[in-house]
């Protein structure tokens, strides 16, 4: 039922997101697309709960309500619940209503009502409004600038005022047609629906800087591998949290109270905190911010019972040309700092850092991470010899993530390892872990489980896993190449050489008669044989 | 058409009579198949040939489709049966061969699909089959062909080609009967190689896994006679029976000792290549000859393409060379005083080490250095990997017995090439002086 019911939002909303092709590209309308359907999610939420509020009142009907009065209490009520406050005229609905009056009376009317049809500067207003709602409470954070990246005035969506507030009407009247069933079902069939055109979005963006979208099953390997063994979190945090959605996906493997995340791209930081809002998270549980993880961590001192990430491959920082990089606790302490061009053991590190000491961390890196040498190799050995924090290695297939075909790993680290403890090696990138779907290559939920169940009970399984001594890791100077530990090489059919030498004789058998055979061909034109 | 007689160059010497000059459509003619539909397709059934399935002289297995044995009857113009030859309509010539093929050990007739031509006649099939094999009118029917891609023969097209052929159906005959022999030694040599080839593998898997050893005085075990056909089956059968007959009476047979793991670094010295600056490249003899990679190997011995003046890293003549770059682990011999690129590595054996053996050895473990050589883009391997890399090894005395009988066999193998190719070039002789 409610599978269903995401299956038609996600199609309705891509429906509009094609219906809008060719007017506006792909990259420009995702923005205003994902903020309309954000901005109707709230204005939906504050109807519902400001009649909830009239409930037993003379007028029942939020839309109805002129009474200053009441108006001031639903606007207090809603600031502290909801986070923000929507008045009656500024609701999604209204606004499409006057929008739409230009489209409802035709062009017989044109001229005479263009002024109220035109809600360009309306929505606006409403939209800072909803920020100015939060100003000097506890959500002020949370929806500051919220909606910047709708830019209403924007050539992007139109050459003309006339033709900006056509398309935005447009979407809208599009939008008002989806009931999003807020008060009916589980409010995360929305948000679901919105992860899915974030998804959908991303598959052809973000490449160029090394971004790339989560694909689902990795996020859910990264959820389950941080929740082994718990199924409550205080708290989790992705330095690199993009739209949100890994973070979101842990709540699903285990209670989470509080979310944190830093992401340096503004758009996406956007995207993330309505994404938060969308799933239902309250804006007290969760804290995103904008900023360099690396250059300017925003949650330093805190630490966190589970640490996920996908941070963007082998992406550029400043590594020693920042003088401060020296002394950063979170890279010190390796000896060595990453390198310039591959930032990904400074992300291992600042999350190692972030870690709380009985949690987990597990994040996505290139494969590179296991076995490239020089400083890498240095910390990386100091990881496993010195803080023996390293708990598992795990290889995913080629060509999973949308847009890279590079093969990536999973590693995960704990800080609550005993001297003895093993290294779990999973190499689930061999045929039968995946299946393909066109040209991208797919975990189904079976190789999920097998990797997960793999991980907990740290099973050795022929051609799949490996656990792993430290002196083992030592033995091949720290180098975590899954195929050193995880043998896949299929050993050859035995040969059956008394079946090939009888063979062999038949054919050299053969060979006499044929040869016989031309020779006596031979003999008769009168040329020598070939032989 | 000069007056001259038409008779072919090389002939049998009982026929004399004048050969005729006839157009393709009196001499043989082309039957196109039927548009059988897709959705017809069984998994089991009549043979269905299509035009994927008409190789150089076979006919392919690897993707067999079929049709309701029904269709025999119902589509019985478009049968096939053994002895009949086919010929593919479209891309039809690869390489300068044309793809022509006979129709064999089918057990009920197959149906032939449309773009693959039947070839009918009065005359005899073998000897137009070989025919359609020379250059010259594969070349002629070449110029022919309307369009690019694909190209497509129409028979039409060709019906008025020139050919000469022997006006006796007996001489016919007897050419085919001749070239068809040919063609079978062919095919035999090449049955040969491929069984060679597995009987090698075999004898790897026991050696290496030491199921099977030499004895001290037993020198005949490693004999490999010159002799085709002789090779190596009695070798073997008698190692393996050296091998249990050594457990069993250790008095009288002298088992060499134990194997013992080493690392490569232990048995052998490595050089790891590096390239020198390209400016010192050349092609005019400067210096010593570059071996910079896989691409300067041909064969599995060293062909370098250019001279470099500056020297980094040498190899010598015998040094194995290993290629540390994909596809790693590659295995050759340099025959030549050269320098060394860094996809390359050379090895050069220490005391007590036979470098054939680490030759053979490393044969053999080609496919394993997956577990080792890393990167995405750009698998490689570093020196630490290859001196790391752990073998067991006999004694001096067996690691020579070993490598020279694994070596017998790989010329054994090289000998079959040499035959092979032989053979095509005479063959290839007899269709240029045969015909007119």
């Amino acid at each position: 039922m409610t599978e269903d019911q995401k299956k038609n939002l996600e199609t309705q909303l891509w429906g509009i997101a094609n219906l809008l092709r060719g007017k506006i590209s792909a990259d420009d309308y995702r923005d205003y697309i994902l903020g309309f359907i954000f901005f109707k999610y709230l204005s939906e939420k504050q109807y519902i709960y400001a009649n909830e509020l009239l409930m037993g009142e003379d007028i029942t009907a939020y839309t109805e309500v002129k009474d200053p009065e009441t108006l001031q209490a639903i606007e207090e009520e809603s600031v502290l619940k909801l986070g923000y406050y929507l008045a009656p005229n500024e609701l999604f609905r209204v606004l499409v209503a006057k929008g739409q009056g230009k489209a409802g009376q035709g062009q017989a009317t044109e001229g005479h009502d263009a002024e109220s049809t035109y809600i360009l500067e309306d929505l606006q207003a409403v939209l800072n409004h909803i920020e100015d709602s939060t100003r000097n409470t506890e959500s002020e954070e949370d929806f500051n600038a919220l909606f910047e990246d709708l830019d209403l005035q924007s050539n992007k969506l139109g050459r003309t005022v006339a033709a900006r507030n056509d398309i935005v009407v447009e979407i809208l009247g599009f939008l008002s047609k989806i009931d999003f069933k807020l008060d009916e079902i589980e409010s995360d069939v929305l948000g679901d629906a919105y992860e899915y055109l974030i998804a959908k979005f991303a598959a052809g963006a973000g490449k160029s800087a090394g971004e790339f979208y989560t694909p689902q099953k990795v996020s859910k390997i990264l959820a389950k591998l941080v929740t082994t063994g718990k199924d409550r979190l205080r708290s989790v945090y992705d330095p690199t949290c993009g739209s949100g959605s890994l973070l979101l996906r842990v709540q699903r493997e285990a209670d989470v109270a509080e979310f944190y995340g830093q992401e340096l791209n503004r758009t996406t930081y956007n995207l993330a905190r309505m994404n938060m809002i969308l799933h239902d998270v309250h804006y007290r549980d969760f804290n995103i911010s904008q900023e360099d993880t690396l250059e300017n961590p925003q949650h330093l001192e805190q630490r966190f019972e589970a640490v996920v990430a996908n941070p963007p491959f082998s992406a550029h920082w400043k590594s020693s040309a920042n003088p401060l990089n020296d002394s950063d606790e979170r890279f010190s302490p390796y000896g060595r700092l990453a390198p310039k061009t591959k930032a990904d053991y400074a992300f291992l590190t600042h999350m190692l850092h972030q870690l709380d000491d009985n949690g987990i961390m597990a994040s996505v890196f290139p494969h590179g991470v296991l076995f490239r040498g020089a400083a890498e190799g240095t910390i990386r050995e100091y990881i496993i010899k010195q803080m023996n924090a390293l708990d598992a290695v795990i290889g995913l297939p080629a060509n999973i993530f949308y847009g890279t075909s590079i093969p990536t790993c999973i590693l995960v680290l704990r800080k609550d390892r005993q001297p003895n403890d093993k290294v779990v090696f999973i190499d689930a990138s061999g045929e039968g872990h995946y299946i393909k779907e066109g040209n991208q290559n797919v975990l189904r939920d079976e190789d999920v489980d097998l990797i997960i169940e793999t991980y907990r009970q740290r099973k050795e399984k022929d051609k799949y896993s490996h656990i792993a001594s430290l002196e083992e890791i030592a033995e091949n100077d720290y180098n975590l190449n899954i195929p050193r530990y995880v043998d896949t090489f299929e050993e050859e059919e035995p040969v059956d050489l008394k079946a090939v030498s009888d063979e062999l004789k038949q054919i050299d058998a053969d060979l006499k008669q044929t040869n016989e055979e031309i020779a006596k061909f031979c003999k008769e034109l009168g040329i020598p044989t070939p032989f | 058409m000069n007056k001259e007689k038409l008779v072919p160059e090389l002939r049998f010497s009982q026929y004399s009579e004048e050969w005729l000059y006839k157009s393709i459509n009196s001499v043989f003619s082309i039957f196109n198949g039927y548009a059988f539909k897709s959705k017809d397709s069984k998994t089991r059934g009549c043979r269905w040939i299509k035009i994927a399935d008409v190789g150089i002289g076979e006919i392919k297995s690897n993707n067999k489709s079929y049709l309701p044995s029904e269709y025999i009857d119902k589509y019985e113009k478009y049968c096939l049966n053994n002895g009949d030859y086919i010929v593919a309509l479209t891309r039809p010539i690869l390489n300068n061969k044309l793809k022509i093929t006979k129709i064999g050990g089918l057990n009920k007739p197959a149906l032939l699909n449309q773009r693959v031509g039947k070839v009918k006649s009065k005359n005899n099939l073998e000897f137009i089959y070989q025919m359609l094999q020379r250059n010259k009118l594969i070349f002629q029917i070449d110029s022919r062909i309307a369009g690019t891609d694909p190209p497509n023969l129409s028979p039409n097209e060709i019906n008025t080609l020139m050919v000469g052929i022997p006006s006796s159906e007996e001489e016919q005959q007897k050419i085919a009967n001749f070239l068809t022999a040919i063609d079978q030694r062919i095919t035999l040599l090449k049955q040969k190689k491929a069984a060679l080839e597995q009987y090698k593998k075999g004898l790897m898997q026991k050696i290496f896994n030491q199921e099977i050893r030499f004895e001290v005085n037993g020198l005949s075990n490693t004999s490999v006679t010159g002799r085709e056909g002789e090779v190596s089956a009695n070798g073997v059968t008698n190692a393996e029976s050296a091998g249990r007959a050594g457990t069993a009476k250790d008095d009288e047979r002298n088992d060499f000792p134990d194997w013992v793991e080493k690392k490569l670094g232990d048995v052998c010295n490595l050089q790891m290549g590096t390239s020198p600056k390209s400016s010192a490249y050349n092609n005019e003899g400067d210096g010593i000859p570059l071996i910079q990679g896989n691409a300067d190997i041909k064969n599995r011995q060293s062909a370098p393409r250019v001279f470099t003046t500056e020297i980094t890293k040498e190899c010598h003549p015998n040094d194995l060379l290993l290629s540390v770059r994909a596809p790693v682990g590659e295995v050759s011999k340099s025959s030549h005083h050269a320098c060394i690129g860094r996809g390359i590595s050379a090895i050069s054996p220490k005391t007590n080490t036979e470098i054939e053996f680490i030759f053979q050895f490393l044969l053999w473990y080609e496919p394993r250095w997956v577990s080792i050589s890393q990167g995405s883009t750009f698998e490689s391997v570093n020196s630490k990997d290859i001196s790391g890399l752990r073998l067991k090894v006999p004694c001096i005395e067996e690691q020579q017995k070993i490598a020279n009988f694994l070596s017998a066999t790989d010329k054994k193998i090289t000998t079959m090439d040499k035959q092979i190719t032989e053979t095509e070039s005479f063959k290839k002789g007899l269709l240029q002086r045969m015909f007119v």
